[in-house]
């Protein structure tokens, strides 16, 4: 109606106006998206520059860990392995050929009961490094065998159930995914004060999952990304590093009905070679 | 005045030029035309290249107006086509990528109805205010789609997003002159000038823009990690035994 009776410069007017506030209306649509996308850019480079600070901590802290592993070995070989052996040499001097026949005896015997305790001790280390039930029988026997000497103690309730783990994996995996697993339950043991552990495990045709559940004072994923993000606590910034060399994933939560905490474990399957 | 109106003409015939400028980019740049919405776009840049050709034609070679309002009839149907099939490549939402497409064939109806009922001497709005306001939308909602999902390269360093921004200001430029242009186009001299004053400047920023989007450099999007989805079928929580026949309860 206002078309029909407004003047040619009112018209003019008015389109000039709707033009102007149709392009106004436009540009700053656009202007918008850009800025607010920019935004959201620069939050994720934050977080990107975050997650490399993260990276950068769990790297730290794996070369940590393996010093201290090392140090650790050093100091069982050089203050066990060491004395032992030289006090078996100090048994077997060149002065044994000229001592009595019972007293020469009875230096064999001690050392070679000195000799058996330096085996032992070798073993156990090597035994720690390698658990021999893992490499010969595989992560279910391994796993199984931890969960029995748990449960053994009589301190908690400790049990695995391996749904399907009729192919093993390889064995760096599962001394990974074993490591990783040690270390949780070692947590749970120490922090959560649990009445009970178990562990599932279950598989599709690549990839394997494992969860435990305890009913103890547990983490959930907020919690675990945090103390991953602090410099203390080597022991969860050993488990992502391994999760990162297994390339699998692992997700810390509370049970919906919140009597249980759940950790599972997501990792994707190596045939064994 | 004389010299004005022969100024006017060479700025409309400079803009009708103009909309060869995003065709000759496509084809300097034509390596970077890899996708199908590019292939379109280059189609759509192609088609307005013709269709100022066949204007031209008709105005300063044929001079017949008749002919002049088919054209712009026949350019409508088709700029719709192609245009509705750019942006249908562009929209990640499947029901809304459907609906841009289905949305041709009532309005290639309704602008063949229009066709059929009015004549051809005169310039008729309303399929062409239908189609800004539709394409206005649409370009609205791909902007929200690239604000709510698209956070891996800027969009300002796609040529999708400039070439959506040249169409969306052009169309939104033009909206106010395609409705007024219908009762006062040919009844006003001055009036007529002014409008394609606007007309011009708007034609020509679009083509800049079209023409610019081409010469953008894209860089590379990174994978984005996989999400932790436990399979429905896989069991964590049952403690039972183990047996090899039922290993997945």
């Amino acid at each position: 109606m206002y078309l029909l009776q407004a003047d040619t410069a009112g018209i003019s007017r008015l389109m000039f106006i709707g033009t102007l506030g149709m392009l106004t209306l436009a540009i700053g649509i656009i202007i918008f998206v850009i800025f607010h996308q920019r935004k959201v850019i620069r939050y994720q480079m934050q977080m990107k520059r975050l997650e490399s600070e993260k990276q950068q901590i769990l790297l730290n802290a794996s070369i940590r860990f393996q010093e201290e592993e090392r140090q650790r070995i050093a100091a069982d070989l050089h203050d066990d392995a060491g004395p032992l052996l030289a006090t078996a040499r100090l048994y077997l001097n060149d002065n044994l050929v000229n001592q009595e026949k019972a007293q020469q005896l009875q230096s064999i015997y001690s050392a070679k009961q000195i000799i058996d305790d330096a085996i032992l001790l070798i073993r156990n280390i090597s035994h720690s490094l390698m658990p021999p039930t893992l490499k010969n029988f595989g992560l279910e026997s391994a796993t199984t065998d931890l969960f029995q000497k748990i449960n053994g103690s009589g301190a908690l309730n400790a049990s695995a159930r391996f749904h399907d783990y009729r192919e093993r994996l390889r064995v760096e995996q599962e001394l990974l995914i074993f490591r990783i697993i040690q270390e949780l339950i070692n947590n749970i043991i120490k922090h959560s004060n649990a009445g009970f552990i178990h562990l599932t495990q279950n598989a599709t045709e690549n990839k394997m999952y494992l969860r435990i559940h305890h009913d103890g004072k547990g983490i959930v994923q907020s919690e675990f990304d945090k103390l991953n993000q602090m410099s203390q606590g080597l022991g969860l910034k050993n488990i992502e590093s391994r999760m990162k060399v297994l390339k699998g994933k692992i997700f810390f939560e509370i049970d919906p009905s919140e009597t249980y905490y759940k950790i599972t474990i997501e990792v994707p399957k190596e045939g064994r070679r | 005045m004389t010299t004005k109106l022969i100024s006017l003409k060479q700025i409309e015939f400079f803009t009708s030029l103009s909309e060869i400028l995003p065709l000759v980019f496509c084809i300097i740049f034509h390596k970077k035309l890899n996708t199908n919405g590019l292939k379109v776009f280059f189609i759509y840049t192609l088609f307005k290249a013709v269709f100022i050709l066949a204007c031209i034609s008709s105005i300063y070679l044929i001079k017949s107006k008749s002919l002049y309002i088919i054209i712009l009839r026949f350019h409508l149907m088709f700029e719709y086509l192609i245009v509705s099939f750019f942006l249908s490549l562009l929209i990640r939402s499947k029901v809304v990528r459907y609906l841009i497409l289905f949305s041709s064939i009532p309005f290639l109806i309704y602008c063949g109805l229009d066709f059929y009922w009015t004549d051809n001497e005169t310039f008729h709005n309303k399929p062409t205010l239908v189609e800004l306001l539709f394409f206005i939308i649409v370009i609205i909602y791909f902007l929200f789609e690239k604000m709510r999902f698209s956070f891996q390269i800027p969009v300002y360093q796609t040529i999708n997003f400039w070439v959506a921004v040249g169409l969306f200001v052009y169309f939104s430029g033009i909206f106010f002159y395609i409705l007024l242009s219908e009762s006062y186009f040919s009844k006003n001299i001055r009036f007529r000038d002014e409008l394609l004053l606007i007309y011009t400047s708007v034609t020509i920023l679009k083509n800049l823009i079209l023409a610019f989007a081409v010469t953008v450099k894209e860089p590379k999007a990174e994978s984005e990690d996989y999400e932790f989805n436990i399979p429905l079928e896989i069991n964590l929580d049952s403690f039972e035994s183990y047996t090899p026949t039922n290993n997945l309860n």
